[in-house]
């Protein structure tokens, strides 16, 4: 849903009133100006108690329904995951690097089939209990059993036997063949305290019911309110066993606010601290208000255009290149407003190894020299362009080439459909859309993650691999990129991965979003980083005064 | 026949009404091609994760058993599972039923309140300037969208004068008040807490009005037809014959007997209004079952899609149900 023109016009004049200043300058939302009217007297006392209390307020669109470690798996359940339970290693910064965290350290045989991890001692669960290797064993083997969420991260390298805890201090992990990314694995293994899964298991269920909505993690956070659907309140373990580095929030609220601007006037007059999931147009607004922080971040999330490279006019490679000069990438990134680069090939520039030089830019004349190649579709053709219904940047790339195509006698038809109802029509090459733009994320900032998922025929019919592209010479690549534990054999690998991706055109490769939680500049030692739920960490956020 | 019996065979006739409609959404929900135990399981599960869903929550068999399952299950209570939060959609109904069945009921005071007298009063002063001023309220309810006064009346009085709060139930720290029914002003009220009462008051407010504007031009119009089809009656003329005051020919007489259709109308009006608040709870951040049907829907995550039909449907029928035996009492001619 977007915001009516009107609003913007609005929203300006009221961003410069004398309240909406006064109530800017105030910390954590409390303002003099609300105190002036019957409802500001009533709220100060509620807002005092959060700055008193260093609670931070983060709004999301979207809902966490399920914590379990071995079930839920998406971006807020990552977040709130990676609050209340600990990794061996796990993501910091940007570009993102993997960090020892309950691990000291860890070693790996030349095959990268036989991984080793030394734990570190002072390790505790939330409830004062070690953290073992035990517990990651069984955290592990409880992933595999149950077979969901995180389980295709493991399921295909290793076995429930194959992991080991040879003292309490060491797991060790022997796959069933090299798996080169593995360390990124780690980052998503989450690791359970064995006693409180145990005493919580109902049915044989392996602690899953109790699990959806409670925590036994040794993370730095536990759960303190849990109203599904409309707000979550974290608390911090003061005894956290990795201490705090400096003035660290009592908590923080994760609170469901779908509407983007919403957020935006919430942010604005200091109701909430933290937002995501703004539109473009909101978060340009909100860059130009005193006491909002938007930053500027590039993130790993591309965004492209999958092509049908089965059936219709985008299984011929001539089509998919003229499609792919004739694309306006300029005007792409004015509906981002600013807040998207261009991407050169199917991997954000931040990840190592990722082409830097697009090849293809927008050139009609080109466009039109390469669809005269094509025997079949060089007199034009009729093409459907399917989007998520109600994804406005998406409508809006649909009419970029409808504009762009009717140049080369293309009539591009747009039309909405809902994500269920896509993702059924992916499955065979037959239903599946023709063109269909689709948002990345990953899960771990490597080749592998991007590639897999969207070019190894074995992907082929899910929505990452809507396009159908199957060609051995990129699954030999991929399955060697995946094994070989050298780094620069890999990048090499890589490298020809992407070249004949880009060369065959088989999506068309736009942007890699801009993002980056936008804040109050009360916020402090906020830290992004562009993996899956670690866009915002408030382990090391505090509150100024 | 007498009010027992009548009510009696109206209940009985409640229960082909909600299979009827168990059938309906159970079957426009499983035709759609999409397969929900994909959607669980994500892109990168395998066929044996995607398999275990499917047979976990019983997607593996027939159509026709599925049902049957589904119904036995509804019998004892049991609204099934969420495929996608693997949380009882009982509890979820539970949670969430109170927040909606809140917004609508002051939505529906607030529009019968209102919308009652401006339509007596639209109808009292026919083409006259008071009647164009409620035309025009009435237009602009109804065809202004939803979204937009949200909005609108949030830069208002939430952003610019700071007298209501933007969003919500009440401020996000406060903790809500013991449940009893679930619904904060109720509950606060019979906890006995005055703070919690007004702060949950003023964030009912805005989601309020919004969501009353369409039934209150509904019911000012039909009000409005109504009362002059019956103010050019003869029993009208009669009463002002007698000598009878203007007031009382008007509020005694002719608005009680044009009150029947309108009647209708707002028991209407108030299942489309329970039906209709998602844009509102979206703008709002008010968790009710709107936003919570409309999630389930996106995932195709079937337990709650029907859990929340089948629960609109049953307040539907009750609720008609409720407005014939009304009928009776504002209309004595009228027995059962």
């Amino acid at each position: 849903m977007r915001v009516p023109d009107p609003q913007t016009a609005l929203s300006h004049r009221f961003t410069m009133s004398r309240r909406s200043l006064l109530r800017t300058s105030a910390v954590v939302g409390a303002g003099a100006a609300m105190a002036t009217s019957p409802y500001g007297r009533a709220a100060l006392a509620s807002m005092a108690a959060q700055k008193s209390s260093g609670i931070a307020i983060f709004s999301s669109a979207v809902d966490i329904p399920n914590i379990d470690p071995a079930v839920g798996h998406d971006g807020s359940i990552a977040m709130a995951q990676k609050h209340l339970y600990d990794t061996l290693y796990r993501h910091q910064g940007n570009p993102p690097e993997l960090v020892p965290w309950l691990a000291k350290d860890h070693s790996v045989n030349d095959d990268a089939t036989e991984w080793t991890f030394n734990l570190d001692e002072r390790a505790t669960f939330a409830d004062g209990s070690p953290v073992t290797a035990e517990a990651v064993v069984y955290s592990l083997q409880r992933v595999l059993e149950i077979n969901r969420g995180i389980a295709w991260m493991f399921a295909d390298i290793v076995d429930a036997d194959g992991i080991t805890a040879p003292d309490e201090h060491t797991v060790k992990f022997v796959l069933n063949k090299p798996y080169a990314p593995f360390l990124h694995a780690t980052a998503w293994l989450f690791i359970l305290n064995p006693a409180i899964v145990d005493e919580n298991e109902k049915d044989g269920d392996r602690g899953q019911e109790w699990l959806t909505n409670n925590a036994a993690g040794s993370g730095p956070f536990t759960i303190s309110r849990w109203e599904p659907g409309n707000l979550y309140q974290f608390d911090a373990n003061p005894d956290y066993w990795r201490g705090w580095e400096s003035d660290y929030l009592e908590g923080f609220v994760y609170q469901v606010s779908e509407e983007s601007s919403t957020k935006r006037l919430a942010l604005q007059q200091g109701d909430i601290q933290l937002a995501e999931w703004l539109s473009p147009q909101d978060r340009q607004l909100l860059s130009q208000v005193e006491g909002v922080v938007v930053p500027q971040e590039p993130s790993i999330t591309t965004y492209t255009i999958k092509l049908n490279s089965k059936v219709g006019p985008t299984s011929d490679v001539h089509v998919r290149r003229a499609l792919s000069y004739a694309f306006d990438y300029e005007a792409m990134l004015q509906v981002m407003s600013g807040f998207a680069t261009r991407i050169a090939g199917p991997l954000p520039l931040s990840i190592t190894g990722a082409v830097q030089e697009p090849a293809y830019e927008t050139n009609l004349d080109k466009a039109r020299e390469e669809l005269a190649k094509s025997e079949e579709w060089a007199d034009g053709f009729d093409i459907e362009f399917v989007y998520v219904a109600g994804l406005d940047e998406e409508r809006q790339t649909g009419q970029i080439l409808l504009d762009q195509l009717r140049e080369l006698n293309i009539n591009v038809k747009i039309t909405p459909m809902e994500w269920a109802n896509a993702v059924a029509l992916f499955e065979d090459p037959e239903t599946s859309p023709a063109m269909f733009p689709i948002y990345s994320g990953s899960d771990f900032p490597d080749p592998d993650n991007y590639l897999w998922q969207s070019f190894h025929s074995s992907s082929a019919g899910t929505w990452t691999g809507a396009d159908h592209y199957v060609n051995p010479d990129i699954d030999k690549l991929l399955e060697d990129g995946r094994s070989n534990p050298n780094e620069d054999e890999r990048i090499a690998i890589y490298d020809e991965a992407q070249t004949i991706l880009i060369d065959e055109a088989v999506e068309l490769y736009l942007f890699a979003s801009i993002e980056g939680m936008v804040h109050r500049d009360s916020v402090q030692g906020y830290q992004y980083c562009p993996v899956m739920g670690s866009d915002v960490s408030f382990y090391t956020i505090s509150l100024s005064e | 026949m007498g009010l027992g019996r009548y009510l009696l065979r109206r209940i009985v006739l409640l229960v082909p009404t909600l299979l009827g409609l168990s059938i309906l959404t159970f079957v426009i929900s499983h035709i759609v091609p999409a397969d929900p135990a994909k959607l669980a399981a994500g892109p990168r599960a395998t066929s044996e994760m995607v398999e275990s869903i499917r047979k976990d929550y019983g997607l593996d068999q027939p159509l026709i058993r599925q049902y049957f399952t589904y119904i036995s299950d509804l019998f004892r209570g049991d609204f099934g599972t969420s495929i996608m939060t693997q949380r009882s959609v009982s509890s979820d109904l539970a949670a969430r039923f109170p927040a909606t069945a809140e917004l609508v009921l002051y939505a529906m005071v607030l529009a019968i309140v209102v919308g009652v007298p401006l339509g007596i009063l639209s109808a009292v002063y026919q083409n006259r300037w008071p009647d164009q001023v409620i035309r025009i309220l009435a237009i602009s309810s109804v065809s202004l969208p939803q979204f937009w006064i949200g909005i609108l009346l949030q830069l208002t009085f939430a952003s610019s004068l700071g007298w209501l709060p933007l969003s919500k139930r009440l401020p996000t720290l406060e903790v809500p008040p013991d449940k009893i029914t679930g619904m904060y002003v109720t509950d606060s009220l019979l906890n006995g807490d005055v703070h919690l009462f007004l702060m949950s008051l003023k964030h009912l407010a805005l989601p309020t009005i919004v969501l009353a504007m369409l039934p209150m031009a509904i019911i000012m119009r039909t009000l409005r037809g109504d009362m002059l089809n019956v103010m050019n009656q003869d029993f009208v003329r009669v009463a002002r014959a007698k000598g009878l005051s203007e007031v009382k020919v008007i509020l005694g007489h002719a608005a009680r007997n044009a009150f029947i259709p309108s009647l209708t109308m707002i028991g209407l009006s108030f299942g489309w209004t329970l039906g209709g608040t998602v844009l509102v709870e979206v703008i709002f951040d008010w968790p009710g079952i709107g936003n919570y049907a409309v999630e389930a829907a996106g995932r195709l995550d079937f337990a709650p899609i029907m859990g929340v039909t089948m629960l609109i449907g049953v307040v539907f029928v009750v609720l008609n149900l409720v407005v014939d035996i009304l009928y009776g009492v504002i209309d004595p001619r009228i027995s059962y």
